[in-house]
């Protein structure tokens, strides 16, 4: 199974087993080290005993050889039979974790020492030496070669537990290394934890809120692929979906808050038509009376007025239809001052007489926009200043640069102005306040989504009974 | 002849293609025609001079055909205004005719109702003042 395409939970779950078999080895690593030092300790006891025993014996045997007598000798072999016992027990107790070396000449030595020993014990009887038996030389012989052993016994002891001690030594050592190694591995196993639940959990967590974050300031981007095959890649296709499906909805939205709007927009623009075909019908009928008369220099002058009216006509038709078309979010290099003509002459019919209308931009000025979706804005705020004018008024549009990668558009009307309470209101959706509208309440909600979707602001100002002012600032493009 | 000849009619009509061929149109039938492109221009020569005869346009900047009607009605109650309009609605109509105006014709228009309507607007005046008075 590859870890990499485990699920969190697992991987979680993983990561636990983990630590809890490192911990359980180490544990058991440690008592087991803990233990073995505890024997050592009581080993070192024991050899330490035996040494002494012997030392005893040799004492004996010392006093033996300088006075001769019975009881020293007996007290030497008790003393080397008791060693004897204890080696027994010390290999029968500890016999894996004693230190033994030349174990069986060590023995053999032990047992030559009391077999010489116990050939001088032959010697006595009724406690005194029979000398007769033993010349002298023979008895100095003895004597050496006992002394010999003796001294043999008591440096291999000697010997033994200076190794065992060397070993206890070294065993502790190692104990402190163990501790460091370890501490050592905790650390490296805890941060590959902490690594692996940054990168695994963290990250895509971040990458998400992220996205939600975009979401709510009208930013429809996706959270960018996620592959680590487990709860997050699917977590992180839902929000993707959900994301596609918000975007959706969002479009549909503006979409329809545009469709309520172009409601308003054509019966103005239907009536506007009437003008160009007014100026059409009245130049041809007028033609058809005079074509006899053959004045044909007025005729053509009339003619190719005729034609300037039909184009007239067929571009309010086309601003219209333009403007309806269903797009999608697409930026492009537009002339603002164009842009905004266009959307003035789209509300002209709306425009009561005694507006005036000044508009103040650039004829330079081109920027990286959705032209129609910034369009739609425009003539939703011209739409709502001709609504709180009531008929009379200035209307002022203006638009310039404000640095190099930003510039800004102002919509101002002179009208009754928003109350205060009102402010904080007017971009969400479905908060009207017009009583004669026929708007959907979702104008200006629309437009702060447009406004943001281009990573834009949009701002209001308004004093009432003085006026509104509308501030967007939006960026010049090739933004992301 | 019928005896309207050189009666004074004043076109107020912000298009001027359309306001060109009503002078054209109604010079032709005789009449003394004076063309102007909005409301205020309007009301100002109503000041200076009398006209048995007001088409107007109705929707125009500064002021508009409601606004020259008004004033009509005021300076002189007797000459006749005809609105045209293109934003003809059943609303704005009713209202024309009940601040006095003689007709409401929607754009576009056939030139033989304007000829029609005119001619019957000036004898009404006549009717009204009882004399020939220009």
């Amino acid at each position: 199974m590859n870890f990499f395409r485990m699920s969190i939970r697992h991987k979680i779950i993983m990561a636990f087993l983990l630590f809890i078999a490192a911990g359980t080895f180490l544990w058991a690593l440690f008592y087991y080290r803990q233990y073995t030092l505890q024997k050592k300790i009581c080993l070192l006891e024991a050899k330490s005993d035996l040494l002494n025993t012997i030392l005893e014996a040799r004492r004996y045997e010392k006093n033996f050889f300088l006075y001769k007598k019975e009881e020293d000798l007996k007290e030497t072999i008790i003393y080397i039979d008791s060693a004897y016992d204890q080696l027994e027990t010390i290999l029968h107790k500890y016999g894996r974790y004693a230190y033994a070396k030349d174990l069986d000449s060590f023995k053999k030595k032990l047992s030559q020492y009391r077999t010489e020993l116990s050939g001088l014990m032959s010697l006595y009887k009724n406690g005194r030496l029979n000398i007769k038996r033993l010349s002298r030389i023979d008895l100095d012989a003895k004597q050496a070669l006992i002394r010999d052993l003796g001294r043999n016994i008591t440096a291999h002891v000697e010997e033994m537990l200076n190794n065992e001690k060397i070993i206890t030594e070294r065993l502790l050592e190692t104990m402190s290394n163990y501790h460091l190694i370890a501490l050592v591995g905790i650390i490296l196993i805890s941060t590959i934890f902490v690594i692996f639940l940054m990168t695994s959990v963290l990250r895509p967590l971040k990458l998400i809120e992220d996205a939600i974050h975009k979401i709510r300031v009208g930013d429809y981007q996706h959270i960018p692929h996620i592959k680590t095959g487990d709860e997050f890649e699917s977590l992180a296709l839902s929000v993707n979906k959900m994301i596609k499906e918000l975007d959706k909805r969002n479009q549909q939205l503006i979409q329809t808050e545009k469709m309520a709007s172009l409601g308003t927009l054509t019966a103005g623009v239907a009536h506007e038509l009437n003008n160009p075909l007014n100026n059409i019908y009245t130049s041809l009928q007028i033609l058809l009376e005079e074509l006899e008369e053959g004045d044909l220099e007025y005729q053509r002058s009339l003619l190719t007025e005729t034609e300037r009216q039909v184009e007239r006509a067929r571009d309010i038709i086309k601003a219209l239809l333009e403007f309806s078309r269903e797009r999608i979010f697409e930026l492009k290099e537009t002339n603002l001052s164009k842009l905004i003509s266009k959307s003035i002459s789209l509300i002209k019919p709306e425009i009561p007489p005694e507006v005036k209308v000044t508009v103040n931009v650039p004829e330079d000025l081109v920027v990286k926009i959705d032209a129609n979706k910034i369009q739609q804005v425009l003539i939703n705020l011209l739409m709502n200043a001709i609504l709180a004018m009531n008929g009379k008024g200035v209307l002022s549009i203006e638009a310039d640069s404000i640095d190099e990668n930003r510039f800004f558009i102002k919509v101002s009307d002179t009208g009754i102005g928003i109350p205060k309470e009102n402010l904080s209101k007017i971009f969400d959706p479905f908060f009207t306040t017009w009583e004669r509208s026929t708007g959907s309440g979702l104008g200006l909600s629309v437009s702060k989504d447009i406004i943001q979707k281009h990573g834009g602001t949009i701002e209001v100002e308004s004093k009432t009974g003085k006026g509104t002012t509308f501030t967007i600032i939006l960026p010049k493009g090739d933004w992301k | 002849m019928n005896g309207l000849e050189n009666k004074k009619i004043l076109v107020v009509e912000d298009e001027e293609l359309s306001r060109v061929n009503l002078e054209r149109t109604l010079r032709k039938e005789g009449y003394e025609v004076i063309g102007v492109e909005n409301g205020l221009k309007a009301i100002e020569l109503l000041k200076k001079e009398k006209f048995d005869v007001i088409l107007t346009d109705l929707k125009m900047e500064l002021a508009d055909g409601m606004k020259v009607l008004e004033v009509t009605k005021e300076l002189q109650p007797e000459t006749q205004v005809i609105i045209i309009t293109g934003y003809a609605t059943v609303e704005s109509a009713v209202k024309a005719m009940k601040q006095g105006a003689y007709y409401y014709i929607a754009k576009p228009f056939r030139l033989d109702v304007i000829r029609e309507i005119v001619k019957e607007a000036l004898l009404r005046k006549i009717v009204m003042t009882g004399s020939h008075a220009s």
